[in-house]
C-alpha cells in the first residue's frame, strides 16, 4: 500500500494542473472540434452538418484572403520581429549606451495592443504623423491613406505589430548572445575568422534555441493576430485586411455561426500545431530541447 | 409503542402544514417587492435605470437590478447563451428590427403588443413606430431610445461663409458647394475607421428619393441592382465625385475632432452624437445645429431615419409575467420622464415633458410627435444581418472606389439572394 502511495504520489501533484489543462483546454478543443461539425446560433440546438462548414470555408474567398493576409502577417513577422529583433541584439551587444537604447526599444512592450493600435491609428491618418512627416522631408509622392487599401493597410499594421514585438524579441536575442562562452569567439578569432564569419558560424548556430522560441513566438502571435487590426480596421475596408483569426471572431460573434468559426478555428490551430512540430523537429532535432 | 403514537399525531400535523406554510409564504412574497435583472451593454445607462427602479418599485412593488456587461460581443454571447434556458435575463437590451428577428421566431421574446397598443392608443407613441419592433404586426421589444438619423453642422463654419441651414434639396447642394469652394469639405463620412458607416449615405439617399424602394430593397421584393437603385446611387457617386465627402483614412472613427476643428461642414449620423460633440466642448444651438436631410423628392421630405435600442422580454423567464408588468410601468409617461429626467436620452414617449429633452431635439420630437414624418428603421436593422454585415463592406469599397458601382450593387444583390433563398428554404 505504502509502496502504491509513493508509485502514485506524483501524479497526485500533478493532478490540479492536469485537470486545469484538462478542464480548460481540452475541454474546449473537443467542444470547438465538435461544433466545427454543426449548424449553431446559440439559441436554437445545434445541428449536424458534416463536413459542410470546412467545405464552405475553402470555397469563401474571404476565408482565402483572409488566409493569404495572415501569411503575409506571418512573412512580415518573421522578418520584423524576428530578423529585425537579432539585428538589434547584435548591434546593441557591441556599442556604449546599450542600455538607454534596449529600454527605449522595449518600451512599446508594456503597453497595451489597444492602445498601440489607437497611436497607430493616429500615425496612418491621411494628416497623420507619418504623412506630414514624408511632406516635411520632401518625399510627398510616398504619402498615402496607409489604412485604406490593401495590401498597404495589412503592410502598415504589421510595421504597428512590429514596433511592439521588437523589444521582446531583441531581448531574447541579447539574452541568447550572453549565454555563448566567449572562449568559442576567442577560439574562433584565434583561427582567424573575421566578425562577419563568427556571426554566421558560431553566434547564429549557438542561437538556434533561441531562435526556435522568438520563430515560434512570431509565428504562433501572427496566426493569431486579432486585436490589433480589430481595433484600427475591423478587417477592412470591405474585409480587406481581415485575418483568420478575425473572420473567427466575425463569424462567431457577429454572424453567430458557431460552427463556420469552430471550422476556421480548427484549420487556424491545425495549421499552428502542424507548423510547430515541423519547425521544432526541423531547427531543434540535434538540440537538448527535442 | 405509545410514545410512538404520541410523536404521529404532531409529525403528521407537522407534514401537512409545511405545504400551506410554503404556499401562504409564496402569496405573501408576491406582495413584497420583487427585484428582476435587467442586463446591457451600456455603463451610462445604469443610473437612468436605478432611478426607474427606485419609482417603479414605489408605483408597482417591482424594481430593476442593473446587470452591466462592459463588451457587446460577451454581453450578445452571454444573453443569446441563456435565452434557451430559466436562466434568461427577464429584461435586456438588444438591437431592434432584424437584428432581434431570430429571437422571435426562435420563440424566445415576450410578445408585447397589448403593451404598445395601450400606449399608441394613449398618444404616447406613433403608431409607425411599433413596426420597427416586431414582425406581422406584433411587436416583441418596446422602445428604451429612439434616435433620429440627422445632418449636424458646424455653425460658426456655416456663419464664417453666410450659410443658413438648408431647407430644401438645392439648397443643401448650394451650401455644399459654397463649402467645397471655400475649401471646406461639404460632408464628413469615414468608412476607414467606422466600417458600418458605409451604409449611412446608402441609406439616406433612398429615403430621401424613394422610402417605399428602399423598404422593398429592405425585405427582398426589389434587387439591389435594380435600374432604380442604381439611379439612386449614381446621385451619390455624383456627390462623391464632386468632392463633397472627406478622403478616406483622413480621421480616425472620433468624428468629433474634425467636426469641432472646422475640418468639415456638416456630418450625418444618429442624434445620439450630440454625448460626444458635448465630450468635445461643442455646444448644441451655439456650436453646432441640426436639420432634418431634405428629400430629393416630396416622399423624401417626410422621411426621418431611426434607430431604436430595445428592451426585450424573456419568453422563458421565470419572471416573464413581473417583467411584463414592469415594462408596461416603464413605457408609461411616469416611467419614461423619470428615464429621460435622469439618463439625458431623449424618451420615445411622445407626451414626455418638453423640458426633458436635450433642448435641439426638442422642434424634431414634436414634429414626429405632429406626424410629419413616416419613420423608417436604418438599415443595420432594416434587413437581415446576415445580408447587412456583407453588404457594408460592398457599401465601403464604393466609397473608396466610386466606379465600382454596378459591381457594388450585382455583389450585393447576390448577397441578398443567396439570404432569402436560403431564408426561404428553411
Amino acid at each position: 500500500m505504502q509502496a502504491m502511495l509513493r508509485k502514485i504520489e506524483p501524479y497526485l501533484y500533478l493532478l490540479p494542473a492536469l485537470l486545469l489543462v484538462g478542464g480548460l483546454l481540452l475541454y474546449s478543443v473537443a467542444h470547438t472540434l465538435a461544433i466545427s461539425f454543426t449548424d449553431w446560433d446559440l439559441i436554437t440546438p445545434p445541428r449536424f452538418v458534416g463536413l459542410r462548414n470546412y467545405i464552405d470555408a475553402i470555397r469563401d474567398p474571404t476565408f482565402t484572403r483572409s488566409f493569404s493576409n495572415t501569411l503575409v502577417w506571418t512573412g512580415g513577422s518573421l522578418l520584423l520581429p524576428v530578423a529585425g529583433g537579432l539585428l538589434l541584439a547584435v548591434i546593441l551587444e557591441r556599442i556604449p549606451g546599450q542600455r538607454i537604447l534596449k529600454t527605449l526599444i522595449y518600451l512599446p512592450a508594456i503597453l497595451s495592443t489597444t492602445v498601440v493600435a489607437a497611436i497607430w491609428s493616429y500615425v496612418y491618418t491621411n494628416n497623420g504623423v507619418l504623412n506630414e512627416t514624408l511632406r516635411w522631408v520632401g518625399f510627398d509622392a510616398l504619402t498615402r491613406p496607409w489604412l485604406v487599401f490593401a495590401p498597404t493597410n495589412t503592410l502598415a499594421m504589421i510595421v504597428a505589430a512590429s514596433w511592439r514585438a521588437l523589444g521582446p524579441s531583441m531581448v531574447l536575442f541579447l539574452v541568447g548572445l550572453q549565454t555563448i562562452p566567449p572562449e568559442l569567439i576567442e577560439a574562433a578569432k584565434i583561427d582567424g575568422a573575421g566578425e562577419r564569419l563568427i556571426f554566421w558560424r558560431v553566434k547564429l548556430p549557438l542561437l538556434r534555441p533561441i531562435t526556435a522560441i522568438v520563430v515560434i513566438m512570431s509565428v504562433i502571435g501572427s496566426f493569431m493576430t486579432f486585436d490589433l487590426v480589430w481595433v484600427m480596421t475591423q478587417g477592412g475596408p470591405g474585409r480587406s485586411s481581415e485575418t483568420l483569426a478575425v473572420t473567427m471572431y466575425r463569424q462567431a460573434f457577429i454572424m453567430w455561426r458557431m460552427g463556420y468559426a469552430g471550422a476556421v478555428a480548427v484549420i487556424l490551430s491545425t495549421i499552428v500545431i502542424a507548423f510547430s512540430i515541423f519547425y521544432l523537429r526541423a531547427t531543434l532535432k540535434r538540440s537538448a530541447l527535442w | 409503542m405509545n410514545s410512538n403514537r404520541n410523536e404521529f399525531l404532531p409529525r403528521l400535523m407537522a407534514l401537512l402544514l409545511i405545504p400551506a406554510l410554503l404556499l401562504g409564504g409564496s402569496i405573501a412574497a408576491q406582495d413584497e417587492p420583487v427585484t428582476i435583472d435587467w442586463a446591457n451593454d451600456a455603463a451610462w445607462h445604469e443610473a437612468g435605470q436605478d432611478a426607474v427602479s427606485e419609482a417603479s418599485l414605489d408605483a408597482t412593488g417591482i424594481g430593476v437590478n442593473t446587470v452591466i456587461f462592459t463588451s457587446t460581443d460577451s454581453y450578445q454571447a452571454a444573453v443569446r447563451g441563456a435565452l434557451p434556458t430559466d436562466d434568461a435575463f427577464p429584461l435586456f437590451d438588444w438591437w431592434f428590427g432584424y437584428r432581434m428577428k431570430d429571437l422571435v421566431d426562435a420563440g424566445l421574446l415576450a410578445d408585447v403588443t397589448d403593451i404598445w397598443q395601450k400606449h399608441i392608443d394613449n398618444g404616447e407613441y406613433p403608431a409607425s413606430m411599433m413596426g420597427s419592433f416586431g414582425f406581422d404586426g406584433r411587436a416583441y421589444g418596446l422602445p428604451k431610445m429612439i434616435n433620429y438619423w440627422i445632418v449636424f453642422y458646424n455653425k460658426h463654419v456655416f456663419a464664417e461663409h453666410s450659410l443658413e441651414a438648408p431647407t430644401s434639396w438645392d439648397e443643401l447642394m448650394a451650401v455644399a458647394e459654397t463649402l467645397k469652394s471655400n475649401g471646406v469639405t461639404p460632408f464628413g463620412l469615414d468608412v476607414v475607421g467606422c466600417r458600418w458607416c458605409s451604409f449611412i449615405w446608402f441609406e439616406e439617399m433612398m429615403v430621401r428619393v424613394d422610402p417605399a424602394l428602399y423598404q422593398s430593397v429592405m425585405t427582398g421584393e426589389t434587387a439591389y441592382n435594380d435600374p432604380q437603385v442604381i439611379a439612386i446611387m449614381e446621385q451619390w457617386r455624383d456627390l462623391l465625385d464632386a468632392g463633397y465627402f472627406s478622403q478616406p483614412g483622413n480621421f480616425t472613427d472620433n468624428w468629433a475632432e474634425p467636426f469641432v476643428n472646422g475640418s468639415f461642414g456638416m456630418f450625418l449620423i444618429g442624434d445620439w452624437y450630440t454625448a460626444s460633440l458635448e465630450r468635445a466642448g461643442f455646444i448644441a444651438g451655439e456650436d453646432y445645429g441640426i436639420f432634418v436631410m431634405p428629400g430629393i423628392t416630396e416622399a423624401g421630405n417626410r422621411s426621418l431615419i431611426i434607430e431604436g435600442r430595445p428592451l426585450l422580454l424573456a419568453e422563458n423567464s421565470p419572471q416573464r409575467d413581473v417583467a411584463l408588468e414592469f415594462a408596461d410601468y416603464f413605457m408609461g409617461l411616469e416611467g419614461q420622464t423619470v428615464w429621460a429626467e435622469t439618463s439625458d436620452i431623449n424618451s420615445p414617449n411622445l407626451l414626455a415633458p418638453e423640458e426633458t429633452r436635450p433642448g435641439h431635439l426638442v422642434d424634431l420630437a414634436n414634429a414626429v410627435a405632429n406626424g410629419e414624418y413616416e419613420l423608417y428603421t436604418r438599415y443595420w436593422e432594416a434587413t437581415p444581418p446576415q445580408i447587412v454585415e456583407q453588404v457594408v463592406d460592398l457599401l465601403g469599397q464604393f466609397v473608396l472606389d466610386p466606379t465600382a458601382l454596378q459591381t457594388t450593387l450585382d455583389g450585393a444583390e447576390q448577397i441578398a439572394q443567396d439570404y432569402w433563398a436560403s431564408a426561404g428554404s428553411e
